[in-house]
């Protein structure tokens, strides 16, 4: 029955949990690929916002650069007023650590140096860009700090330039890389177009900076996809800490450098991983809420059914006053309902039964008394109505007494019966030969089956069988048997007594010829007042059976209908022999 | 039914506990320490002497933050016989490496030694006026003066204790394991301030300052003796790296030459001072790192008075006392500024620093009619030409220490026995630092010390800009312990590796 409960359970679970467990798993899906697509785009939104601060603060020098050099080109200032107005802007702009002026032959018009520029600026003149001005190699200052050098022409054109150079000290720029915080782990880099890094927002890697480090095998071919044209998707890949790193990369549009975003993913998909954990935390609360509602609720329904079934049982074990209390107002309450009433009258019906088995017993017991005591009582009253007129014959008065005596002793064997029924019969146990004991009693029996044109003999066992039996109470039960054998059986019919040794035990069997008890009488027949016969109160048997289990044995029966019925006693040997053989 | 509910409990778990983060340990510290030094490019000292002293031989007396003079091998000190004489009681317990304790019998050879170097050179310095040293006992020795000087103590600071008959046994917290190829050091068990927790010291030197700090960076050394500037914000944020800054004893002064027929003028040297902005200086070229000088005595001295009066940048003020001081603006010639007078500026090129600061100063000073020219001189120049009174003003950086010898040898006019650091021309302070040299008492110390800082504010002979900071980079696996001492190095032989839970935490 507990598979019931299971099943119950399980049809719980598959109607119930299940979806929520495949909804859930669709939801992880989803969320996972919005989320990944929701931080990378926002990745890379901050980093294409750094490559255009970038492009813009690269422009603001050009512009502040050409408007320093238009003002020194288009007035007539004496070269201490150009040198303290290129002074002041270095001192005005700090990412401006020298500012030169040059005229197209590359000779120093004018600079903010106090000492002699540097030789090589006279060289950045041949590298012009034709996008307008001229972005050196980044390189570390003494400070190990990110510098460049910016070239810009002023008028003259391409052909014949003067130039603008100003020494620019990164630190801005890398303040501005520096600033920039996806998260509280992510950060920002910048590399230049030879993938050298130029600034890295974790201070933790700053010294590949310092030591002039290039870009990481993912990072520099991220950069190389980007050169190549192509939208480069967000990348993973594994750190040097060991760390899974989501990359996104934008490109700066002067100089030719790239900004790449970096975030480990444990951060960047920190809001799915709680969701994530949120929503198995929630579908594992539904999952064992729905358990365990489902199996309390199991348990209360399939209560009630193995309540009926225990009073089912109960009932079928006789126990008729069983009755099945169920809750609520439902069809197995109705179900309940209805089984109590069903008992209700089966205890009726029972009590009709034993009423009727009660009087038919008491009218076959009557009739029996009337059929066993009517004749001795007939026979005595009609000898004594003879011995009032033949009270003078010696003879007669005789007869009288031996017929009284007789009848009398019919009667009071009828009442031992009626009294041995109601309370067992005393024994007297002596070692007793059974072969002797079921010899007399056959002799005894002799004339009766003569009477009824019957044989009765005996086929007794070699040895003699010694049981500690009472010797009267055993002849009862073998005449007994006889008797209802001779009765059974018809004229010309056959009865054999026999005895055999099994061992420690000693058998008597009883076979007739006679008409057979049918089968469903046969568990009866040892019953009190029961008879096949139509008189008789039908106590022999049942004398019989008691007298034999009083000594330890037992009695059975087999029968066939039409062809006899076979008595089989069964009594355990004993040890001891007769005092008499003894002696 | 158990089982469904176990199965489908132990799945949720597992579901739950994939959702878990982890974290990876860090590896274990070591106890060996490495230590980059800077010695070439454009530094006035490497600092290399000053580090192995600490690492390897203390000395009588030390100096503390304030300037107080407190105990090391002697623990105590008294004077007698009116300032002439000073006994020096040595600690029970020190040893040389070698397991000698140290005793007067060890510690004379020292002194008379130091002493006879002093009086070989042309600097006595605080020994100038002992006239003997000698031991009264075992734990006594006796220094006796032809006349009280304070200096002395100090001068007992720059002694180290080294085994006379064995240069390499010193009395530090470390002993030297070799020289070559680079100078190692291993603790020494029974340093008599307590056994070091860092197992070795290795000095690694390197071309310059930029070299051992790329070293740094690439994690060969766990710490650079000093940070550049602007390197230190580069530093911030950093977990692997902690970086510790500390006001400096070196001040930035703008020294004139009173030779010079307006630098001389006392009027026109107060111009010159209000109409400078000291925090532009500190702000702009020195990012910050440096604190406002307003003249040449340690502000955290003990004797430094606070009440003394200072300068504020004032370049209205500056304009007035020009003009009353008779320095009108006046046309100029063809190519140059009109300005009230001209003078030309000496600076340190070597350090960019001061280059800026010149420019800063350049601006500044135009702008009340000072046309102050500059010139670049290398550092070699630049103390022959201050050396030679070959100058109009120049901008430099000037040891003070946490006491006053330095002061009193830098501004005190040339006399015998005090090597030539400069010749200005200044006298003004030379009586004020007779009676700090010859001070007994707190008293008269700080007397004298608020006369000092009076006589610089009224007759200064220079314009002192900023007193400078210096940083040291020191490697996040070790705890630096005690920082009473605000520069790190005085207590190098506490430090300890940091726990790994620690380290995570930082």
């Amino acid at each position: 029955m507990k598979s019931i409960t299971s099943r119950f359970v399980l049809l719980i679970v598959t109607a119930a949990v299940l979806p929520l467990v495949l909804y859930g798993f669709v939801s992880f899906r989803s969320l996972r690929a919005g989320t990944e697509e929701s931080v990378a785009k926002g990745n890379l939104a901050v980093a294409q916002q750094i490559a255009k601060r970038i492009s813009l603060y690269f422009e603001n020098n050009l512009r502040v650069l050409t408007s320093i050099g238009t003002e020194l080109r288009n007035t007539q200032l004496e070269p201490w007023q150009q040198t303290r107005i290129l002074r002041n802007h270095v001192l005005d702009f700090r990412e401006f650590r020298h500012i030169t002026l040059l005229d197209a032959g590359g000779r120093v018009l004018a600079t903010s140096r106090i000492a002699q520029p540097d030789a090589d600026l006279a060289d950045l003149p041949q590298s012009g860009s034709a996008e307008g001005f001229f972005v050196a190699p980044p390189h570390l200052d003494s400070d190990s700090l990110p510098t460049t050098t910016i070239a810009v022409p002023l008028g003259g054109g391409l052909q014949d330039p003067s130039w603008i150079v100003a020494e620019i000290s990164l630190e801005e720029l890398w303040r501005t890389v520096d600033s920039i915080h996806v998260g509280s782990e992510g950060y920002a880099l910048l590399m230049d177009g030879s993938d050298t890094l130029i600034a890295h927002g974790n201070p933790n890697d700053k010294g590949l900076i310092a030591s002039g480090a290039k870009a990481s095998e993912s990072e520099r071919r991220l950069a190389a996809a980007m050169r190549e044209g192509t939208e480069p998707a967000p990348k993973k890949f594994t750190d040097a800490r060991g760390r899974e790193i989501l990359a996104v990369i934008a490109q700066v549009s002067r100089p030719d450098w790239t900004v790449i975003v970096e975030q480990p993913t444990s951060e960047a998909f920190a809001v799915y991983s709680e969701l994530q954990r949120q929503l198995i935390i929630a579908i594992g609360v539904a999952l064992l809420g729905t358990l365990v509602v489902g199996w309390f609720w199991a348990r209360s329904f399939i209560s009630r059914i193995f309540a009926l079934t225990k009073v089912t049982r109960a009932i079928a074990d006789g126990k008729l006053d069983a009755r099945v209390a169920l809750s609520g107002n439902d069809e197995i309450m109705q179900l309940g309902t209805a089984f109590n009433s069903m008992t209700d009258r089966l205890v009726e019906l029972q009590e009709d039964v034993r009423k009727q088995e009660r009087q038919a017993m008491f009218g076959r017991i009557a009739a029996g008394l009337v059929h066993d005591l009517s004749h001795p009582i007939q026979n005595i009253g009609n000898s004594c109505k003879l011995i009032q007129k033949m009270f003078e014959d010696a003879e007669y008065r005789e007869t009288f007494k031996r017929t009284v005596d007789r009848e009398l002793v019919i009667i009071k064997r009828v009442l031992d019966d009626l009294r041995n029924i109601a309370r067992p019969i005393p024994l007297e146990r002596f070692v007793v030969d059974v072969n002797r004991s079921v010899a007399e009693s056959v002799e005894a029996m002799q004339p009766h089956a003569e009477t009824a044109g019957l044989t009765l003999q005996t086929e007794l066992s070699d040895q003699p069988g010694y049981i500690e039996g009472d010797v009267f109470a055993l002849g009862r039960v073998y005449r007994n048997l006889i008797l209802n054998a001779i009765q059974a059986t018809a004229p010309g019919g056959r009865i054999v007594v026999s005895t055999d040794l099994h061992g420690d035990r000693v058998q008597v069997r009883v076979d007739d010829t006679g008409c057979g008890i049918p089968q469903q009488r046969l568990g009866a027949i040892f019953e009190d007042f029961m008879t096949t016969k139509r008189r008789g109160l039908g106590l022999g048997l049942a004398i019989s059976k008691k007298i034999v289990e009083q000594l330890g044995g037992n009695v059975t029966v087999t029968s066939e209908v039409g062809k006899g019925t076979t008595f089989v006693i069964d009594f355990p040997r004993t040890r001891a022999r007769p005092m008499l053989v003894a002696g | 039914m158990r089982c469904v509910l176990v199965v489908c409990l132990a799945g949720a778990g597992l579901m739950a506990s994939g959702a878990c983060r982890r974290e990876t340990a860090r590896p274990q510290s070591q106890v060996s320490f490495r230590i980059g030094m800077g010695l070439g490019g454009t530094s006035l000292q490497s600092g290399l002497p000053v580090l192995i002293n600490m690492l390897f031989a203390d000395s009588l007396i030390a100096v503390g933050w304030n300037g107080r003079p407190t105990p090391r091998l002697a623990e105590s000190w008294t004077w007698e016989d009116d300032g002439r004489t000073l006994r020096l009681f040595l600690r029970a317990g020190a040893t040389f490496h070698d397991g000698r304790p140290v005793t007067s019998d060890e510690v004379l050879p020292v002194l008379q030694r130091a002493l006879k170097e002093a009086r070989n050179t042309d600097y006595f310095g605080g020994f100038a006026y002992v006239e003997s040293v000698e031991a009264s006992d075992d734990r006594t020795i006796v220094l006796r003066l032809s006349r009280p000087d304070a200096f002395l103590l100090n001068e007992l600071t720059n002694t180290t204790i080294v085994a006379s008959d064995d240069p390499n046994v010193g009395t530090g917290p470390f002993r030297i394991v070799t020289r070559v190829p680079h100078l190692e050091f291993e603790r020494y068990g029974r340093y008599y301030r307590g056994v070091p927790a860092i197992e070795r010291v290795e000095i690694a030197t390197y071309e310059s300052q930029r070299s051992a700090w790329a070293a740094m960076m690439r994690g060969e050394v766990d710490m650079v003796q000093e940070v550049a500037r602007e390197s230190v914000d580069f530093l911030q944020g950093s977990s692997e790296i902690e970086t510790y800054s500390s006001l400096k004893p070196f001040y930035i002064p703008l020294v004139f030459n009173l030779r010079h027929p307006i630098l001389g003028r006392v009027e026109a040297r107060r111009a010159v001072t209000e109409a400078i902005d000291r925090s532009q200086i500190v702000g702009d070229a020195m990012r910050s790192h440096g604190r406002i000088a307003d003249d040449p005595v340690w502000p955290s001295h003990w004797a430094y008075s606070t009440a003394a009066r200072r300068y504020t940048y004032n370049p209205v003020a500056a304009r007035l006392r020009l003009d009353a001081a008779g320095l009108p603006i006046r046309s100029a010639a063809p190519g140059q500024m009109a300005s009230r007078f001209h003078f030309t500026c000496l600076f340190w090129s070597e350090d960019p620093q001061f280059e800026r600061i010149a420019l800063l100063l350049q601006r500044q000073l135009s702008d009340v009619g000072v046309d102050m020219a500059l010139e670049p001189a290398t550092l070699r120049n630049l103390i022959k030409r201050i050396g030679a009174n070959d100058f109009d003003a120049y901008l430099f950086q000037v040891n003070s220490g946490r006491s006053f010898d330095w002061t009193y040898r830098y501004w005190h006019s040339p006399q015998p026995g005090i090597p030539l650091m400069q010749d200005s021309g200044y006298a003004g302070a030379d009586a004020i630092l007779e009676r700090l040299r010859a001070a007994r008492s707190d008293n008269e110390t700080r007397t004298a010390v608020a006369d000092l800082q009076q006589r610089f504010y009224e007759d200064a002979p220079a314009v002192f800009l900023a007193w400078q900071e210096t940083t040291r980079a020191v490697d996040a696996r070790f705890s630096l312990g005690d920082r009473t001492n605000l520069d790190i190095f005085a207590n190098i032989w506490q430090w300890r590796p940091v726990e790994p839970t620690r380290r995570a935490a930082r």
